[in-house]
């Protein structure tokens, strides 16, 4: 397609010039300051919030750009100082960040990444200023603090000092790092975050050039993205022609919003998907399917010994259940001695030392959180969503869920009535991840991961680096689950959500947990 | 006054996947936009202002002929660059023509990365021949009115040719603050009438009935009490719930039932529960008040800006809402081995109220659940899933049911958030559902 069928740039970007009064004599000094990053856009920043500071450090300016296509960056603005227009050093901040991603603003709250020595579990709360707390922004007599900021595990904070020299226009260039995420800036010390994750610097006068640089090409997009070189193993059958169901999906790795800050759970609940924060997940290998009892009685052969929690059920599985609850029992459960109708199920009724334990034998490991989220809700999607298919809700043939007893009447539950009760062979849904076609994540089964269960705002998470953050604790009292399961009530769909976390003790496996496994997909 | 200067002309680039050489020789167009709808503002919005219902902007170009074009942008939008100027430039393909798609939506707000159509004003225009070597200006006015249902989608409408005559950003009569007529009398805040979206996407599928439907509402002044009914004060009315206090504070329902016929005891201050939607209607009705409705609360609940909560958007912590206080589930709000949960008297969470000029409403996120005056009918039903905007919203439909609004000392901190809905059976009481009343403000 050729210019005529399309559009054409009339100028690139959006330039916004910071000024003292428009009555200011000219001529006025100019800093023009291009910025861009090197994070994906608009996946981890679409925004970029300005704030300028005096030599005397008060708060003078404050502007908040919205900024979601690739094509934005970099981005420019000018900035000229306030007061009379004499020659003035202006801090500069720069947050950049994706849409949505605010808290209150409730004064300056600076906080370091925490120290990942001490209990795990410890809540690291966010500072709490007392009310009305310094600095805020005032336009004459009147408070024009914005109600919000960024909320710092999801921004890139940067600060940095220009000086305005009066009839000079001159310029900078600077870029937002990725691993800059959640390092946040320290207005106390001038310190800030240039590059290097968890790692703050003075802040420094940025070089100037006059006339100001031409914008160099954008990076956006360069940060966490890494190819899957792995060979993903291709779906086989056992002897007697019984699919295993052992196929894999090689996952390129990227960086993404790990979690949700809008969750059911309280903040300090171990469930609790709040506060989100970045993530960069190394390319992996993921089962496409939950591991099937046939794939767990060819690992038998194949010479793996143990553990072996797995409880067998020889007899036929229930066509109803008189209470919620029960269909989470023993003859609910799909592995038999001897091969029966259930081959193709997930494997489920199974501790989580054998789902380990299975996939280590497997060449692999249980998913860490941020893996089974990131193939969840944003590996091949062109947003992050709700579920595995995207944004739209669940119904009965989307995912295998509510095929048990409802909690409130102990009727069997509307899908298991049109659909059949109990668990059902993997696959037999729509229940496919956008793009990568990884099924059954949002039903099946409930599935073990490797983090023990700890709240986002633990120090286990706080302290967790950016790249492959996990929450491993060896002898936990409970571990983390993903995902809803054929027992997940029609009326509370919550676990289909692919941010939604759950836990069980490890010997706590039941009818509706089961697991898949992950093999390192050859990245950095 | 310091000001941020603005160019006079917001100019933003339109790519498609080929740079463009030298100016082709057809002609070409700068469309420029406005709308009536309140835009975000450099000075935040106070809880009286109205609060900005749109801040992005997406524009398609689709050609007639059927050949595919990347021609995609996406912009943010702010009253400041809309009175300034937004415009951007369209080179009509030719000879077919092609069709312009303009949605003014909310970022936050998307489905599959597209904007959510309840809460995008969607407008498809004809993108008119263009004589060679020639720049036409065009004109393309976002109403409000039209959110929710998209215009020219089957036929694309006419561009309006020329200039804007002026930026109409703010002007939308549903968002303008409508005070009440008179204060109200003292125990009561009015609420000003003004424009919000209810609904909570955030939320979706969190229960069945959370469907993360939105639309925009439209609402007149009401006057709501600042608490919740108390104990004492059903009492002094001469009335009574379904079912009282045990007496003992403990993990059995009937502890958390508050009231007693007894004066003087320690759960007087608190909020009644185990109270049937008829009972607490009928207090309402005596005082000649009313149930507030579902569109009212959330409303209020939402700081009259459909923020997750009347103070912003975080979750409270323990001290700041009363929530998480069901004994002997842990961890929860209560100190290890407490019993004493339940309600606590109005004004216990230390953020739990909305602030306005006029008073302080409490405990409109937590401590008990609050019947609604309307029937209870979910997203999709006849009430709720008409697209567009809603005016004064209530929902009778003679339904068993009805809604039921705000979190709970039995809920967790998440489930406190304004847009969530329940119900319950008008005939049944629970012991984490109590009531307000609220009154017409005009």
């Amino acid at each position: 397609m050729g210019v005529a069928g399309g559009w054409r740039a009339l100028l690139a970007g959006a330039m916004v010039a910071v000024g003292c009064s428009p009555a200011t004599p000219a001529p006025v000094g100019e800093v023009l300051l291009t910025v861009d990053t090197d994070a994906p856009v608009p996946t981890l920043v679409s925004r970029l919030r300005v704030d300028l500071f005096d030599a005397s450090g008060n708060w003078f300016a404050s502007r908040d750009f919205g900024l979601p296509d690739p094509s934005d960056w970099p981005t420019s603005f000018a900035v000229s100082a306030p007061g009379d227009g004499g020659m003035a050093t202006v801090t500069v901040r720069l947050r950049a960040y994706p849409d949505g991603q605010v808290r209150d603003y409730l004064g300056e709250t600076f906080q370091d990444w925490p120290d990942p020595t001490g209990d795990p579990g410890d809540i690291i709360p966010t500072p709490t200023p007392p009310v009305g707390a310094t600095p805020r922004l005032a336009d004459g007599s009147q408070d024009v603090t914005p109600a919000t900021e960024p909320q710092p595990l999801v921004a890139i904070d940067r600060l940095l000092r220009v000086t305005v020299v009066p009839g000079v226009v001159q310029g900078g260039a600077v870029v937002m790092r990725g691993a800059c995420f959640a390092t946040m800036a320290d207005r106390a010390d001038d310190t800030t975050c240039v590059d290097t994750e968890a790692t703050r610097v003075a802040d420094a006068d940025l070089p100037m050039s006059t006339p100001p640089p031409a914008a160099p090409a954008s990076l956006a997009g360069t940060f966490g993205a890494s190819e899957c070189t792995a060979t993903p193993r291709a779906g086989t059958t056992a002897a007697d022609g019984t699919p295993l169901h052992d196929a894999e999906v090689c996952v390129p790795g990227g960086a993404f919003v790990f979690g949700n800050e809008a969750t059911p759970a309280s903040p300090t609940d171990t469930d609790s998907s709040a506060p989100a924060r970045v993530a960069i997940v190394p390319p992996f290998l993921v089962d496409t399917y939950e591991l099937t009892v046939a794939e767990y009685r060819a690992v038998l052969r194949a010479g793996y010994t143990g553990p072996l929690e797995v409880l067998a059920n020889d007899t036929a599985i229930p066509t109803s259940a008189s209470s919620a609850g029960v269909e989470e029992t023993a003859p609910f459960c799909t592995y038999s001695t001897q091969p029966m109708d259930r081959e193709t199920m997930p494997l489920n009724c199974v501790g989580r030392p054998t789902a380990r334990a299975v996939c280590q034998f497997l060449g692999g490991d249980l998913p860490t959180e941020a893996e089974w989220e990131y193939v969840s809700a944003q590996a091949g999607h062109a947003s992050k969503t709700r579920y595995a298919w995207g944004d739209p809700l669940p119904t009965c043939l989307q995912a295998v869920y509510a095929r048990g007893v409802d909690l409130l009447t102990n009727q069997i539950d509307p899908c298991s009535t049109t659909l059949g009760f109990g668990p059902q062979p993997v696959a037999s849904s729509s229940d496919r991840s956008v793009g990568l076609g990884v099924t059954d994540l949002a039903g099946g089964m409930t599935e073990w991961v490797l983090d023990a269960a700890e709240s986002l705002a633990s120090r286990c998470w706080r302290s967790a680096p950016l790249e492959a953050p996990s929450c491993e604790i060896t002898d936990a009292t409970l571990y983390s689950l993903r995902g809803g399961a054929w027992v997940t009530p029609f009326l509370a769909p919550v676990p289909l959500l692919a941010t939604t976390r759950a836990d069980a003790a490890p010997d706590g496996g039941n009818a509706a947990i089961g697991f898949r496994c992950v093999r390192d997909g050859g990245g950095s | 006054m310091r000001a941020w200067v603005v160019a006079s002309l917001l100019p933003l680039a339109v790519a498609c996947e080929q740079p463009a050489p030298a100016p082709p020789a057809i002609g070409q167009l700068v469309v420029w936009l406005d709308t009536d709808a309140p835009l975000p503002t450099a000075i935040p919005p106070g809880p009286m202002d109205p609060a900005p219902l749109f801040d992005r902007v997406r524009v398609d170009l689709l050609p007639l002929d059927g050949t595919t074009c990347d021609c995609t942008r996406e912009f943010d939008v702010t009253a400041d660059s809309m009175n300034a100027g937004v415009s951007f430039g369209v080179v009509p393909p030719s000879p077919s023509g092609a069709t312009l798609r303009v949605r003014l939506f909310r970022a936050a707000v998307t489905l599959d990365g597209e904007p959510a159509p309840d809460s995008t004003i969607d407008y498809s225009l004809a993108v008119p021949a263009i004589p060679e070597g020639t720049v036409a200006d065009a004109t393309v006015v976002l109403a409000t009115d039209d959110v929710g249902v998209p215009v020219g989608t089957d036929t694309p409408i006419a561009l309006t040719l020329g200039k804007p005559g002026g930026s109409h950003v703010g002007t939308w009569s549903g968002a303008q603050r409508v005070d009440c007529a008179t204060p109200p009398p003292d125990g009561e805040v009015c609420i000003p009438g003004g424009a919000y979206w209810m609904g909570d996407p955030s939320a979706a599928g969190w229960t069945d009935v959370l469907t993360g439907a939105q639309r925009l509402v439209i609402l007149s002044p009401f006057a709501i009490d600042d608490t919740e009914v108390t104990v004492a004060t059903l009492r002094a009315a001469g009335m009574a719930p379904d079912a009282s206090w045990s007496g003992n504070m403990g993990t059995a329902l009937l502890d958390y039932c508050t009231f007693s016929t007894t004066e003087g005891l320690p759960t007087d201050a608190l909020p009644v529960t185990c109270i049937d939607w008829n009972k607490a209607r009928a207090y309402c009705q005596a005082q000649g008040k009313d149930l507030p409705t579902e569109a009212e609360f959330e409303f209020a609940a939402g700081g009259r800006h459909g923020n997750p909560f009347s103070w912003g958007v975080d979750p409270p912590t323990c001290p700041e809402a009363v929530f998480s206080r069901w004994p002997g589930t842990a961890p929860d709000c209560l100190a290890s081995g407490d019993m004493h949960g339940g309600p606590a008297p109005p004004g216990s969470g230390s953020l739990d109220a909305f602030a306005l000029p006029t008073g302080k409403v409490l405990d409109l996120a937590g401590n008990v659940e609050e019947w609604m005056r309307d029937d209870w009918n979910p997203d999709g039903g006849p009430c709720w899933s008409r697209p567009g905007v809603y005016a004064d919203p209530f929902c009778s439909v003679g339904a068993t049911e009805a809604s039921a609004r705000g979190g709970s000392w039995a809920a967790t901190g998440g489930l406190l958030r304004a847009g969530l809905r329940d119900y319950g059976d008008k005939t049944q009481w629970v012991n984490f559902v109590g009531f307000r009343c609220a009154r017409d403000g005009q």
